[in-house]
Parts: structure tokens; C-alpha cells; sequence
């Protein structure tokens, strides 16, 4: 009873109506806020245009789920899309039937973020898989994004694509607002040890930008939504959680592993080539 | 419905105290949830300065659960508390139990989403870790209202 006391509220606050109007107010304010905000967003981004997406919208195009992991359709023109800076820079097998391929904008925090996942990732899976690297900056949002993506390039240029892109990536809050990001990456270049006068001239020449647009092309053709996105054999993957690529991967290793069984079963009939020749096409 | 308007008394004044935190905690959370719940149903960009890798919590496989945006649950929750704990400042006592139970799943499921953050997704996400602060505030008011009542 003394416990009841104590709770007991004030009788004189007990005006009926107005805690309920209080709770409607609260619950109109919420409504029209999640209404004006939602407005505001739909207004701006992506209707179509890959390239103006943010890095919060990968994964989820077409209004699809960000829950979607595991095995999804693949990208429909991934077969016919412009194949992106030749040769590509890639880690594992060349020949691998899988292939993982990340499009990434340096100076996207989730990209940073999954850079060390998908370092894992290629440990994991070794020669299974051939890990695939493409330049996707989005310019209208990052301003230093595109001339990172050159700085990679320029460094690839003397073979050391993949320390710079490691440096770009672990110093990403450093180089990201600079007003000259230049000096920078020519700070990073003299770290890993590069022709730093080669890499000036590269970073200025035509070669290592025309690879950027190669790749941006490739991104745009894939009607990419954001960054980091990654593909399994033309397939998106929904999440960027390391267990969800690996997952992606298995899922995809299996299926040619079974699609090769059924050809090894299957009576041959015109010599058809398993596995390999599906990949990517579906 | 007479059983929520009951007797005045001394220590009410002192214990208004709780309803009247838990609606500023709930509001919080509130907020919190439903800018979240815009963001994820208008695809925008979530300025997430603060902590990197804010976006990978907001766009991981978490992120809905049954189709369905976690933070409009959240938001749902928030809102069931803010008026639970309202109803119970202007007289509903009764309903000061059932906040309480909202405030424990709340608090269970802010541990499990902090659980998804560290060890699973292995980001954080600025707006997730207020909704988990005000959350857990919650909690502690309830909590604090039991133990005080007690004394």
C-alpha cells in the first residue's frame, strides 16, 4: 500500500483529455517529420543515375532490400558491360571461376571500412577466388575522391597500385577534406617507394585517368547505385559484413560446383564447357 | 478507468520525477528513430562524421528485420514508452508496470544490437549508439523507480 502511495499521482494534474492530446500531438509531429524528411530525400537522389547516389544507397537500388545477402540475381548487362580498365588490378587466381569484384570510391568511409574485409576475404579464399578492383569516385560528392583514384593508378603505373591503395584507404580522414591533396599522395608515393618525379608525371598524364574513366564507365554501365559495391560473378552483394561476402562466395563456388557435376553426369552432347563459361552470363 | 487517478501525496512530488524523465528519454529516442526510419525509406545520405562506418550498420543485413526498418521499431517503442510514461505522470499508475516491461525488451534489444555492432558488423553507428543510450536510460529509470519506491 505505502509502495502504491508513493506513486500515487497528483489529482490535480488529472485533467483527462490532456495527455491523449499530447500523445496525438507527438504522434502527428513524428508522422509529418518521417513524411518531410522521406519528401526531401526522394527528391535528390538516384532516379537512374548511378553516379550521384551516396555510399548509404548501395545495396539498395530498386528499392531492394538491404537484408538480401546471399545469392542474388545477377546485374542483367554484366555480361555485355564495358569490360573497365584493362588489365584489371586484381589478387588470387586469374583463372579463378569466381569473381569478386569491388567498386570503391577512396574517400567513402564504408569503402574504408570494408577495405580490410575484403583483405580477409582474399586470404580466405586464396586462389578460389580472383579479386578484382575497380575505381568508382563519386565526384559530386567527394571532391579528392576522383584525384585519389589517379593516385592509384599513377602508383600501379610502378607496380605498387596495391600499397596505395592501402595507404589511401588507412589515411582516408587525412587526404579527405585537404584542400591539396596533391602533396599527400605524393607524401604516400615517397613512403612506398616510388619514382616520385614518375608519379607526378603520371598523376598529370592521361594513362592513369583514362583507367579511372574506364572503370567509371564499367561502374556506370552496371548502373551501380553507390559504393563500396561489390559483385560475385555479376551478383550484388547486399552486405558488406565479412561473413556475408564469404558467405556470397561460397554460395557461388557451389553452384558451379554443382553446375560442373551436372556437366560431368550429363552425357556429352557437342563437347558443351562446364562452369566456366556460365559464369557471369546468367 | 477510475483505478488510474488515486490519492495524493507527499512523495509524488519527488517521484513525478521518473514519468517526467522517461518522457524526455523516450522523446530523445524518439527523434532519434524516426530520422532514422525517414532516412532508410527516403535512401538518403545519414551524415555519419562522427564514428566511420556508420553507414555500414545502417545498410547491413540489421538494418531490417521482417522487411521492416529496426528503427521504426524502435520509433513504435519509443513512442509506446513516451506515452505509457505520460498516461502514468497524469494519473495512470497502473500503466507504470507495463512501461516497465516495454523498458526491459527495449534494454534486451539495445544489448543485442550492441552485441550485432562490436562483434558482427564490427561498426558503430553514431545515431544506433544514442538510441542505445536512451534506451538504456530508460531502463535505469524504471529500474531506479522500483528500488526507490522500495526504500
Amino acid at each position: 500500500m505505502a509502495k502504491e502511495q508513493k506513486f500515487a499521482p497528483n489529482s490535480e494534474k488529472k485533467t483527462s483529455w490532456t495527455p491523449f492530446v499530447i500523445i496525438g500531438l507527438i504522434f502527428a509531429v513524428t508522422i509529418l517529420g518521417i513524411y518531410l524528411i522521406t519528401q526531401s530525400g526522394d527528391a535528390d537522389p538516384n532516379s537512374g543515375s548511378s553516379s550521384t547516389s551516396s555510399s548509404t544507397s548501395a545495396g539498395s537500388s530498386n528499392g531492394s532490400s538491404p537484408a538480401e545477402t546471399a545469392q542474388s540475381q545477377p546485374i542483367a548487362n554484366y555480361a555485355n558491360a564495358p569490360s573497365g580498365a584493362t588489365p584489371a588490378h586484381f589478387k588470387g587466381s586469374e583463372s579463378a571461376a569466381v569473381v569478386v569484384e569491388e567498386f570503391a570510391d577512396f574517400q567513402c568511409p564504408t569503402c574504408a571500412v570494408v577495405h580490410p574485409r575484403m583483405n580477409e576475404i582474399v586470404s580466405q579464399f586464396g586462389s578460389r577466388i580472383r579479386f578484382v578492383f575497380r575505381n568508382y569516385p563519386l565526384r559530386q560528392i567527394h571532391r579528392n575522391a576522383y584525384d585519389a583514384a589517379v593516385a592509384a593508378e599513377a602508383a600501379g603505373m610502378q607496380n605498387k597500385f596495391w600499397e596505395m591503395q592501402n595507404l589511401l584507404f588507412t589515411n582516408q580522414a587525412r587526404w579527405s577534406n585537404a584542400a591539396q591533396p596533391r602533396p599527400l599522395f605524393e607524401e604516400y608515393a615517397q613512403t612506398i617507394g616510388l619514382n616520385i618525379e614518375k608519379f607526378k608525371d603520371d598523376m598529370l598524364g592521361l594513362v592513369a585517368q583514362r583507367r579511372v574513366d574506364l572503370d567509371l564507365q564499367r561502374a556506370q554501365a552496371l548502373n551501380l547505385s553507390g559504393t563500396p559495391s561489390i559483385l560475385v560473378n555479376g551478383r550484388p552483394v547486399n552486405s558488406f559484413e565479412t561473413t556475408s561476402i564469404a558467405q556470397a562466395i561460397e554460395a557461388e563456388l557451389a553452384r558451379i560446383e554443382k553446375s560442373r557435376e551436372a556437366a560431368e553426369q550429363a552425357p556429352a552432347e557437342g563437347g558443351e564447357s562446364p562452369a566456366n563459361s556460365s559464369d557471369g552470363n546468367q | 478507468m477510475n483505478n488510474g487517478i488515486t490519492n495524493q501525496n507527499e512523495g509524488w512530488r519527488l517521484h513525478a520525477a521518473f514519468p517526467v524523465a522517461a518522457c524526455i528519454a523516450a522523446l530523445v529516442g524518439l527523434a532519434d528513430s524516426a530520422y532514422l526510419t525517414a532516412q532508410h525509406y527516403s535512401g538518403s545520405e545519414v551524415p555519419c562524421s562522427i564514428i566511420s562506418g556508420c553507414e555500414l550498420v545502417l545498410t547491413s543485413t540489421y538494418a531490417e528485420i521482417f522487411g521492416i526498418p529496426t528503427a521504426l521499431y524502435g520509433a513504435l517503442a519509443y513512442f509506446a514508452a513516451f506515452s505509457l510514461s505520460l498516461l502514468v505522470f497524469y494519473g495512470y499508475k497502473y500503466l507504470w508496470g507495463l512501461f516497465g516491461l516495454l523498458t526491459i525488451g527495449m534494454f534486451a534489444f539495445t544489448v543485442w544490437l550492441l552485441y550485432l555492432q562490436a562483434f558482427v558488423i564490427q561498426a558503430f553507428c553514431q545515431f544506433c549508439l544514442l538510441s542505445a543510450l536512451t534506451s538504456t536510460i530508460l531502463f535505469v529509470i524504471f529500474l531506479s523507480s522500483r528500488l526507490f519506491s522500495r526504500s
